[in-house]
């Protein structure tokens, strides 16, 4: 796997062909495409956890209702989002995507923000073919509140080629903003072996 | 123990009143607006409301105190209009599209939009109305005092909830725009010795139709008869002309997406039903059929049917064709005029109306100069803008970095409408038809690239101003 460096950025974005192309939109310097990483910006759309509703996160329970225990915050260019020490939100990217698809990439902090605590992604990889907004998972590791305003320039994305990919096609295509976790709808999982088949051979003591 | 006193028991509910509405209007205040007009609007209540506290402690009269109770109980229905008009309910392109219109046009009004629960658009300056309600309830000096820190105007839009992201529906709002806009052509046209002439012949019209009962009658009740078929016209007229003058500026500003969004409306419509109280309404065949007229003459029409098929997304071109064909078929049956014609009172108000509304119209198009559509949208930008869409873009920009152009909103939404009226679309390979999930998708699209759209030209003026 190779990563991608400024001049094989540039060329896949100058694509004169639509399906060859990266699209990164709306790209508004041309200073954000870097020696080997496009910088990306803070939408204005952050989920937050309203802990007060929330007992845990249970990948095996269909009944969690994302709305209930996360609230959407809109927060507008020129205005605060504070980030409290060792508190996680959700946040959408305010460049919307594309990937061909032979490149696949990860989402990753910038050094500058992430010197001040500031992690940007815990597990962002983006797939080949990937077409949406980005959500940023951001948690604040520093011990001072941290002030963020949308449009900061606060990750990276780091691209590579990818050969033998298969195009993205998932749930999270075609997003515009931050979007609810939906684990316990992940197709991917073996949930019902893991949760149900050693249910009545062992004991879990009351806690 | 103390004697009950009916003035201290009004003042007491008064202050509770008044104490509970601003606590409920704090409550709003800490929600996410898209635009700082709410908070404008509930900043300029709690001034009243803290006036009004101050006035009714100071107050022993019974009529002012009972005066006071119901203003403040009125004022619980502005409560709606902000408690809805936060951000998890307001689309943000719909504000800035709005915003983009008026700011341009009476640079000196803020907007409010707000999602109403009757399937109704509408614009109401919300200024006026709480400047009157409020007149007897301070003396002049405190009243000038509450106000002259707020603008001009203070724009409630409203939409109906149920197309809270339709942002190609919202194309409607052209049509609400112009209603000042024809309010304005009216109240200049009632002064005109025009006026008058088009009401005399309109009502002798009328009264030659009706000859029968007005030799009937005679003295009052015949001076009667004639006030009443005078006021008909005057009223059929007035409403005739302020909806057909706002659809008109409602082709100008948004172009096509305007006659797709009043065919939307009207689908299901009776298209030949027609004026009737209260509203009196033109009949929606005529409403589609001047915005037509409007789009082709100014070269709209044209535009759409000489795109070049084989740049569109594979559908697009056949399908609009088909629905423009449709639309032509809707609007060359006369069946409207006939309907018109069965009522003296309405055929002769509609007469008047076809002799003045080309004046309108012009009049209209230099009112709305600096924010009108243009024909060439169709050509140099729509095309691009609809591939964008089919590869699940936002239809924001043309060309190819770094010399990408940012469209003008006006594309986007068209660019919306061309594909979604598509209803199909290529998966693997293979022209399929699109999923509700696939259109929510295409307004979701269009929503975002109009908000890239507002973003980039400013971001583009700042590096401007700042030499960048």
């Amino acid at each position: 796997m190779a990563v991608l460096g400024h001049d094989r950025l540039k060329s896949l974005l100058r694509s004169e062909d639509y399906n060859d192309r990266l699209i990164v939109t709306p790209l508004l310097l041309e200073s954000q495409v870097g020696e080997a990483s496009i910088d990306i910006r803070l939408g204005n759309d952050f989920i937050v956890t309203r802990r007060g509703n929330l007992g845990s996160v249970d990948p095996s329970s269909q009944s969690q209702s994302g709305r209930r225990y996360q609230a959407k915050h809109f927060i507008n260019y020129s205005q605060k989002f504070y980030l409290h020490p060792g508190e996680f939100v959700l946040a959408g990217t305010l460049e919307y995507f594309r990937l061909p698809k032979n490149v696949a990439g990860f989402v990753t902090s910038r050094s500058s923000w992430g010197r001040t605590g500031l992690v940007i992604a815990t597990a962002t990889a983006v797939q080949p073919g990937f077409t949406g907004a980005i959500t940023l998972e951001l948690v604040n590791h520093g011990d001072v509140p941290l002030i963020l305003y949308p449009g900061l320039s606060v990750a990276q994305l780091v691209l590579s080629d990818c050969d033998g990919a298969k195009e993205y096609l998932g749930r999270f295509s075609y997003s515009a903003e931050a979007l609810y976790p939906k684990i316990s709808q992940d197709k991917n999982t073996d949930m019902k072996f893991w949760k149900e088949a050693y249910k009545d051979k062992t004991h879990q003591g009351e806690s | 123990m103390a004697a009950f006193s009916e003035i201290s028991y009004l003042k007491r509910r008064n202050q509770t009143l008044i104490l509970g509405l601003r606590k409920r209007f704090d409550e709003i205040y800490s929600s996410d607006f898209p635009t700082s007009t709410p908070s404008l609007i509930i900043d300029l209540i709690r001034d009243i409301l803290v006036e009004l506290s101050n006035q009714v402690e100071s107050s022993s009269d019974e009529d002012y105190l009972i005066l006071v109770s119901r203003l403040v109980q009125s004022f619980g229905g502005f409560l709606e209009f902000v408690d809805n008009a936060h951000t998890d309910q307001t689309p943000r392109a719909l504000v800035q599209i709005l915003e983009d219109i008026l700011g341009t046009i009476d640079p000196n009004s803020n907007l409010l939009a707000w999602p109403q629960a009757k399937y109704n658009y509408s614009i109401l300056d919300i200024l006026p109305v709480l400047k009157r309600m409020t007149e007897n309830a301070f003396n002049k000096s405190t009243h000038d005092q509450i106000f002259h820190k707020y603008p001009d105007a203070l724009k409630l839009i409203s939409f109906p909830r149920t197309e809270r992201d339709n942002i190609l529906l919202h194309s409607v709002f052209g049509h609400e725009i112009g209603h000042p806009i024809a309010d304005d052509f009216l109240a200049i046209y009632e002064l005109d010795p025009g006026f008058q002439r088009g009401l005399k012949t309109a009502s002798l019209n009328v009264e030659k139709d009706l000859q029968a009962k007005i030799s009937k009658l005679s003295g009052l009740s015949l001076v009667q008869f004639r006030k009443d078929i005078v006021d008909g016209l005057i009223k059929i007229f007035k409403r005739g002309m302020q909806e057909l003058i706002s659809d008109s500026v409602s082709a100008m500003i948004f172009g096509p997406s305007a006659m797709f969004a009043l065919y939307d409306i009207f689908i299901a419509d009776d298209l030949d039903a027609i004026p009737m109280a209260p509203e009196f309404y033109p009949p929606s065949r005529m409403r589609l059929r001047i915005v037509n007229e409007i789009l082709t003459g100014s070269g709209y029409i044209a535009a759409l049917k000489k795109l070049d098929k084989n740049q569109l997304p594979q559908g697009v071109y056949d399908s609009n064709t088909e629905l423009l064909k449709q639309l032509e078929a809707i609007i060359n049956v006369t069946d409207d005029k006939g309907e018109l014609n069965k009522s003296p009172f309405i055929r002769e108000a509609y007469n008047w109306i076809e002799a003045v509304l080309p004046e309108a119209i012009e009049f209209a198009k230099k009112e709305i100069e600096k924010v009108a559509c243009s024909v060439s949208l169709v050509k140099e930008e729509v095309p691009e803008l609809l591939t964008r869409l089919n590869l699940g873009l936002p239809p924001n920009e043309i060309g190819v970095f770094p010399e990408t152009q940012v469209a003008n909103w006006r594309s986007a939404i068209l660019a919306g409408w061309l594909y979604r009226n598509a209803a199909q679309k290529i998966v693997n390979g293979h022209l399929v038809d699109m999923s509700i999930k696939d259109i929510e998708t295409i307004h979701t699209l269009v929503l975002r690239a109009v908000e890239y759209i507002i973003l980039s030209n400013d971001y583009a003026e700042h590096l401007k101003n700042k030499g960048g």
